[in-house]
């Protein structure tokens, strides 16, 4: 091979027993290498160990990692003389040797397995272990499938949480009133989305400084408590003074809002401290193009990853709940304006029948002088004309509220 | 026979149902019932001018030296406040709620005017002119000073033109509804 007779033969051999030695060696023999390999550049084999996309390790028969790739140290984050020579395969899977695990045929078997770094944290690995043939070495092939795993995870956390959503907007549109499932609503989100609570907030108005305040409205948890919020400090809390004045601009504009302890601004951090929570998810909720409020997930767990998929999902709930919202809003809006309409439009042109025929009665009697008479039709004709300036208000109130209604129609209603 | 129980040191606030076609007659039946007890009336009226319906008392045998008028609708249909009603406040617009109660209030300061029963003819004729969200914190606030002053209060209701909501409010805030149009007089609650 053109690597070899490159070199000089004893210089050459003299190198390639050093790295043998390095690669190959059980301890105590040097294993014979074959015909074909004799002609590689052990430098070559060295690079090709070291720059392998995949952690490699080579391990003894008693599991004892004795060379081990730079993939696998940054992998695991360990140095290298904390490696090679000196850790077993064990110590990072958490028990078993890699006996059990190798196969002996040609087919390999892929294992997903848990591997602990330095620092404690996990990685999730697809784990190739072989052996090689009569020499009681094991080598070990390490692909990290973390980020599958994780993008596996959230895609199947999107889809409980997609089932919960589809649920929850079934039973909104067969509810009477959106308060009668929202508890129930709540307790299926905090389900499937694994977090310790979920709650729900209204805006109101402070009516002195005209601030928009929170209202606690509904809340569950993972312990199975929930219903109505009663705590009285919930019941009107200032943006400002929670220290989350960010969060109301940032929900007004309808973004989705989320905060970690970790890296938190101090007055949060305080706030997070003082509820035990670990990360937050604030959802707006929009309805009919107002800011309503906002839905809430608090993770008291450490180190929860939120992905945009699931982020995305949570946003989806939050416009199920507003559509519940919206509609009923709507529907209350159309059933005060037809109980208005009727109160102020067709039961006053009843009475104004009944008076013209009052005065119709008067004038035929002819007892009645006809300056009163004339008062009297006066004062019908401005009620007339009173009822009909009504019916253009209410015709204007409802189509200043209806984004829905075309411009063209909103104008004819106004006039 | 008394319908409304309004007698002198027995002051109530009552709200009388009644039918559409007879909501003038009812006015009068109220008018004389109380004034055959002694008492004076204020009519507050947004249905008919004050002069006609003056005129119409004493077309029906009713001495109307001791009613007074707060008239909401003249001056509003572009007529003037009569010269023969001295006693009698004709307000600009039916809609001026805060002048209505000056109104109210400053003819009742007298302390004769304990003997006094205020009526309002009528919330539906009112609802012409106001949204039932503002009539009904009036009828509440009225009511309120009624009782507090010790002076009867009826207001008339043509109940085909009331919706429930509203006229269940309207209930809880008078001590006794009479409904004219199905019993003929008779009590329906008694507060």
């Amino acid at each position: 091979m053109g690597l070899c007779n490159a070199r000089d033969p004893e210089t050459h051999i003299q190198k390639r027993i050093t790295k043998q030695q390095r690669l190959y060696s059980n301890g105590d023999t040097l294993i014979p290498v074959s015909g074909r390999d004799t002609c590689i550049d052990p430098d070559l084999y060295e690079s090709v160990f070291d720059a392998s996309g995949d952690g490699l390790v080579l391990a003894d028969r008693t599991s004892t990692i004795i060379r081990a790739n730079r993939r696998f140290l940054r992998m695991t984050r360990y140095g290298q003389t904390e490696v090679e020579g000196v850790m077993q395969w064990s110590q990072i899977t958490g028990g078993g040797d890699l006996a059990a695990l190798a196969v002996t045929g040609t087919a390999p078997a892929i294992r997903e397995m848990r591997l602990q770094r330095k620092d404690g944290s996990f990685i999730d690995a697809a784990v190739t272990v072989r052996t090689i043939p009569d020499r009681g070495l094991f080598i070990v092939s390490i692909l990290d499938i973390t980020g599958k795993k994780q993008v596996a995870q959230a895609l199947h956390r999107r889809d409980v949480i997609l089932e919960a959503i589809s649920t929850m907007a079934g039973r909104f549109l067969a509810a009477p009133a959106w308060e009668e499932e929202i508890v129930r609503a709540l307790r299926s989100l905090c389900t499937a989305t694994e977090v310790h609570r979920v709650y729900l907030f209204e805006n109101i108005t402070d009516p002195e400084t005209g601030e928009t305040l929170m209202k606690g409205r509904y809340e569950w948890d993972r312990e199975g408590h929930g219903g109505e919020i009663t705590t009285p400090w919930l019941k009107g809390l200032s943006y400002q003074k929670a220290g989350v004045g960010e969060w109301e601009i940032d929900l007004r504009a309808g973004k989705t809002v989320f905060a970690s302890i970790s890296d938190a601004e101090e007055t949060e951090k305080q706030n997070m401290e003082a509820l035990g929570v670990q990360s937050v998810v604030i959802v707006p909720i929009h309805v009919g193009g107002r800011w309503w409020g906002f839905i809430g997930f608090d993770e008291t767990r450490q180190g929860r990853h939120w992905t945009e998929v699931e982020i995305d999902t949570l946003g989806a709930a939050a416009g199920i709940i507003g559509s519940a919202i919206h509609r009923q809003e709507t529907e209350e809006a159309m059933l005060a304006y037809i109980t208005e309409s009727a109160l102020r439009l067709k039961n006053p042109v009843a009475l104004l029948r009944e008076n013209i025929e009052s005065i119709y009665d008067d004038i035929r009697e002819g007892s009645v002088p006809k300056e009163e008479i004339l008062a009297q039709i006066r004062v019908q004709i401005a009620a007339a004309g009173q009822i009909a300036e009504n019916l253009r208000e209410l015709n204007a109130s409802i189509a200043e509220g209806r984004r829905e209604i075309p411009e063209a129609f909103r104008i004819f209603l106004r006039r | 026979m008394s319908v409304l129980g309004i007698t002198p040191g027995s002051p109530r606030i009552v709200l009388l149902l009644s039918a559409a076609h007879s909501a003038r007659e009812s006015n009068l039946s109220v008018v004389r019932e109380v004034m055959a007890e002694g008492i004076g009336v204020v009519v507050v009226t947004a249905n008919q001018p004050a002069h006609p319906l003056a005129g119409y008392y004493r077309k029906n045998g009713i001495n109307t030296t001791g009613i007074r008028f707060i008239d909401m609708v003249t001056k509003y249909a572009g007529g003037d406040a009569p010269p023969d009603m001295p006693e009698s406040v004709f307000l600009s617009r039916p809609d001026d709620l805060t002048g209505l109660s000056i109104a109210i209030t400053e003819i009742l300061k007298d302390p004769v005017d304990q003997n006094t029963c205020v009526l309002v003819d009528s919330i539906n004729a009112m609802l012409i002119y106001l949204s039932s969200a503002d009539i009904l914190k009036f009828i509440h606030y009225l009511a309120s000073k009624l009782k507090i002053l010790g002076i009867s209060g009826v207001f008339i209701v043509v109940e085909s033109g009331i919706d429930p909501s509203l006229l269940s409010r309207l209930t809880a805030i008078t001590d006794s509804v009479i409904d004219t149009a199905t019993t003929k007089g008779t009590e329906t609650r008694q507060a």
